[in-house]
């Protein structure tokens, strides 16, 4: 069970890499929601294939730290996924390959893979469904005020997002967007009720090629205090993936 | 009174420590199926209780509806056609009470507890708080909005008192994440681990929590008046909601997997498949018996072992008896020459054997019913400690017992016809033996 | 009229790979009301023919005829009936139904036919059989409370309660002493008198042979010697 819920807690961080800059606006009020469709495009990978390791440190004030290691291989345009544990020890050959729709969890204890739809939730998690799906701010949320503000060193718009639908992850957000580059820097992620739940900061951006994508970021747990997750990506290519690797005889192999 | 029977009934005591023993044998299997047959009835009782008190009836009608954007929300979103069957049903249902429920996670500080929480309709329910074994608190505030009562051992988990706050999250019926706080105003003698015992909060806050209206619910939960008729109750109702309205089909799907999913929820809202849809609100039926279907398998596996036993236990016994009445008849050679020459007819002879191995099978039988009755009054006396998974068996904490009539009779019939099976053997040798013969046996 | 028939009757019993033969070629008649003794040495055959008379055994050849039936055709439950109808028992070991009580040792032979007298012809008959044999103030008691002649004192009532035209005792005192065998012998005669009941009794006693007015003497399975008393039928 452990084991599942942290690769699916992998799973949504793996989504949440799609954030990633474009070319900002120019002055004036931009179109907000060119501003997050830019967004979204930067953070979905169409043109390309995906790869990168992750380094996930958890800080749970009742769990204590726990650090893990994954390696994650993205082909955005056919929707296919492959994430690998390489740390801790005890999870090294874990594996979740989605391909076709389908969601196969491999264990090599028992070298079998077990089948969970897609469209399932992952129990003991708050892995949403929206987490998997491809990245749809401008489609999910409609900009409900906007400001202006400093974060750090950066001149940043602030936008109030209104979900456009309720079966969104969050009734509302804030999120704090570079006016220069466009890059999301900072989101506050509200329930229905009105109440902060989290706080994402996308600390780092890397240029890969030609696009910036964040390779740090942090979760701050509004609920829990003391409660985070950060996040470093290291060794991101856009190279293409073999094909080979969205398979199932790559998943056992590379375990071996 | 026939005489074979008569002079068998006297013989009974002719040989007491043989019959002690044969009867001893004869009981101790009697009492072996008994107990164990009326622990194993006793803990399937319980359990459909208290499991019946923890999920809140024995029938669960859930609704779904399909959402413009083809996911399946669960709500109740059009009772109308089920109140309406349910109410030409009337006969079968105690009572239908509205409930919306989730799972979620409760936190407290920095301690966070996976928890499922049942939103109840106090207004309508007077008689709910009377079902619960409070530990700590009082119900009076229940019907405040945000009033929470908990399982005892999920609030000693999270360390929370009553009269603290505690924040609840969840997922709406669309899957949007909420958090809503509650003020935890009691907590009750419940198991919370499994999912079963539920933290309890009126259908308004739970509602809210959900996304829905204060007035909607999710399912309606039914109890029916006689909790051995689930299937023959769901059959009927279902019967006659098909054809009507949508009915999810029941047969394919792990009903635990559906509980959880449809009732307790907490995940969000699964997709629609293309061509899967359907208009207004579909009905999903679950019944304690599919949530109790793995446990009431192992009890019958339990069940077949115990009879088993009491089977290999018999035919132990049965070999005793063959050997017994085998001697029997050796000693009493001269005795069956004289009742033979007295003009008892050789079926009398063979009566007098078998109605004696019945009487001592009697004897054997009613002394193991005794000791079991006596072994079950004594047990009343013991209360083992409550707070575990193993309470929901318990009948407030004492082993359940339930002696049922129809099978201790039928393991009588089973141990009487076993008896006069294995005497039958001596008994018709001893009819066959020659009178002449037998006379000349000395005395 | 003769009552018993036996003609030219053998029996053998097989022993190992050889046979005994235990009677050979017996024909006799006993007429009804006789006090018939079946004398002879240990051996000689007379528990043999007893058991021939008393329908408990088949004849090897011959035929016994009881009432005028030709015993050799009939199955095994109408000899019983035979039996329980017309003949009467007395053991030399008395063999009483250790389970029953002196009453119900008298009264169970009357619950076995298949037409049972009345509960209050029952008591009747058997109580005054018991006062008969003198063991009124015994009724209540089994028989292992009971002396040896005691017992057969109940097995006598127990063999009359029927109304038997026969009754058949094999050595009937030879596990009593002298006197004791002498009272019973007494009240077999006293019965035999007072209710014309045939008895037939074996017995190798020579002082109870003289009481007997039909006498048969086996010797080797054979009548050695055969002959009536003092005018008797
Ligand atoms: N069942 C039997 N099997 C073999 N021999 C027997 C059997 N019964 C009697 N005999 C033999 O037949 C003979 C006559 O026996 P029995 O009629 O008992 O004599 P009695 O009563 O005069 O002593 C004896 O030699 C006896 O050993
Ligand atoms: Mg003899």
């Amino acid at each position: 069970m452990r084991l599942r819920t942290f690769a699916a807690a992998a799973l949504v961080l793996a989504s949440f890499l799609r954030a990633a800059p474009l070319a900002a606006q120019a002055s004036g009020t931009p179109d907000f929601k060119a501003l997050l469709a830019a967004v979204d495009g930067r953070t979905n990978f169409r043109a390309s294939d995906f790869s990168a390791r992750l380094t996930l440190v958890s800080e749970d004030p009742s769990k204590g730290t726990e650090t893990r290691s994954v390696r994650v291989f993205r082909r955005d345009r056919a929707d296919t996924l492959l994430l690998l544990v390489l740390k801790p020890e005890s999870e090294l050959g874990q594996g979740y390959l989605r391909v076709d729709d389908s969601l196969w969890f491999y264990d090599p204890e028992s070298r079998k893979f077990t089948h969970s739809s897609v469209k399932e939730n992952f129990q003991g998690t708050d892995a949403k469904n929206s987490d998997f799906g491809l990245s749809s701010l401008a489609e999910d949320y409609a900009v409900a005020a906007h400001g202006e503000g400093r974060l750090g060193a950066h001149e940043t718009w602030i936008l109030d997002l209104k979900a456009r639908h309720d079966e969104t992850a969050y009734a509302s957000r804030k999120v704090w967007i570079t006016k220069k580059d466009g890059l999301l820097l900072k989101s506050e992620d509200y329930s229905l009720s009105g109440r902060l739940l989290r706080t994402a900061y996308y600390t780092s951006y890397a240029r890969v090629g030609s696009s910036l994508i964040c390779d740090r970021f942090t979760y701050v747990d509004a609920l829990v205090a003391g409660k985070k997750t950060s996040v470093l990506m290291e060794e991101i290519s856009l190279r293409p993936v073999p094909d080979e690797v969205f398979t199932k005889a790559y998943v056992e192999r590379v375990n071996r | 009174m026939n005489q074979s029977m008569r002079i068998a009934f006297r013989n009974v005591g002719r040989q007491k420590k043989r019959t002690v023993l044969l009867a001893g044998a004869v009981g101790l299997g009697f009492f072996i199926i008994t107990l164990s047959g009326s622990l194993l009835g006793g803990i399937a009782a319980s359990a459909r209780k208290n499991f019946s008190a923890a999920f809140g009836g024995h029938l669960y009608f859930s609704g779904s509806v399909v959402s413009d954007r083809g996911s399946e929300i669960a709500v109740m979103a059009d009772p109308g056609p089920l109140e309406s069957v349910l109410a030409a049903h009337a006969r079968d249902i105690a009572s239908i009470h509205r409930r919306s429920g989730t799972s979620g996670t409760l936190i407290f500080g920095t301690r966070e507890l996976r928890q499922t929480l049942t939103g109840v309709d106090f207004g309508r329910e007077p008689d709910f708080a009377g079902g619960l074994r409070i530990v700590s608190g009082s119900l009076d505030g229940l019907s405040e909005p945000g009033a929470l009562v908990l399982p005892e051992d999920a609030a000693e988990r999270l360390g929370v008192r009553t009269g603290e706050a505690v924040l609840f999250r969840a997922s709406t019926v669309h899957g949007q994440r909420n958090v809503t706080e509650l003020v935890l105003i009691a907590t009750y003698e419940g198991q919370s681990s499994f999912g079963v015992s539920a933290g309890y909060a009126g259908l308004g806050t739970v509602n809210s929590l959900l996304g829905l209206g204060p007035e909607e619910f999710q399912t309606l939960n039914v109890w029916l008046r006689d909790d051995r008729a689930i299937d023959a109750a769901a059959g009927r109702i279902l019967a006659d909601l098909a054809g009507k309205v949508p009915v999810e089909p029941r047969e394919d799907e792990d009903p635990m997997k559906r509980m959880a999913e449809r009732l307790l929820g907490g995940s969000g809202p699964r997709s629609v498949g293309d061509g899967e849809g359907w208009e207004g609100t579909r009905y999903g039926l679950t019944t304690l018996n599919d949530l109790m279907a793995q446990f009431t398998s192992i009890l019958s596996i339990a069940d077949a072992l115990s009879f088993w036993v009491f089977l290999i236990l018999l035919s132990i016994t049965m070999v005793g008896i063959l050997n017994s009445y085998r001697m029997v008849m050796v000693e009493r050679t001269a005795e069956i020459g004289t009742l033979r020459a007295l003009g008892l007819q050789k079926g009398g002879v063979r009566d007098i054997f078998l109605w004696e191995a019945l009487f001592v099978s009697l004897y054997g039988a009613l002394a193991g019913l005794a000791a079991a009755l006596a072994v079950m009054a004594l047990s009343r006396a013991a209360v083992l400690p409550g707070g575990t998974v193993l309470s929901f068996f318990l009948d407030s904490g004492r082993l359940p017992f339930s002696v049922d009539p129809i099978e201790t009779v039928r393991n009588l019939v089973l141990l009487c016809a076993a008896s006069l099976a294995a005497v039958s053997f001596p008994a018709r040798a001893a009819a066959r033996l020659p009178p002449a013969a037998a006379l000349r046996a000395a005395y | 009229m003769a009552i018993l028939q036996l003609s030219d009757v053998h029996k053998t019993y097989p022993l190992g790979k050889t046979e005994v033969h235990a009677v050979r070629g017996v024909s006799l008649e006993i007429q009804k009301g006789d006090f018939v003794s079946i004398a002879g040495p240990s051996g000689s055959g007379k528990s043999t023919i007893l058991n021939l008379i008393g329908c408990i055994d088949r004849p090897s050849g011959g035929s016994v005829r009881l009432g005028g039936v030709d015993t050799a055709k009939l199955s095994d439950r109408e000899l019983t009936r035979l039996r329980h109808r017309v003949l009467g028992f007395i053991f030399q070991s008395f063999n009483l139904i250790p389970v029953l009580d002196v009453y119900e040792n008298v009264e169970f032979p009357l619950l076995l036919g298949r037409e049972v007298p009345k509960p209050a012809e029952r008591r009747e008959r058997v109580g005054r059989l018991i006062r008969e044999v003198g063991l009124e103030t015994w009724t209540r008691h089994k028989a292992n409370e009971l002396s040896g002649g005691q017992r057969q004192r109940v097995a006598i009532a127990r063999a009359l309660v029927t109304r038997p035209e026969v009754v058949l005792a094999d050595e009937p005192t030879a596990n009593l002493d002298s006197a004791t065998g002498e009272s019973i012998l007494a009240l077999m005669q006293a019965m035999n008198r007072e209710f014309g009941t045939t008895f037939v009794f074996s017995t190798h006693d020579a002082r109870i042979v003289d009481l007997a007015d039909h006498v048969v003497r086996l010797k080797d399975g054979r009548i050695a010697e055969e002959f009536r008393r003092g005018g008797a039928a």
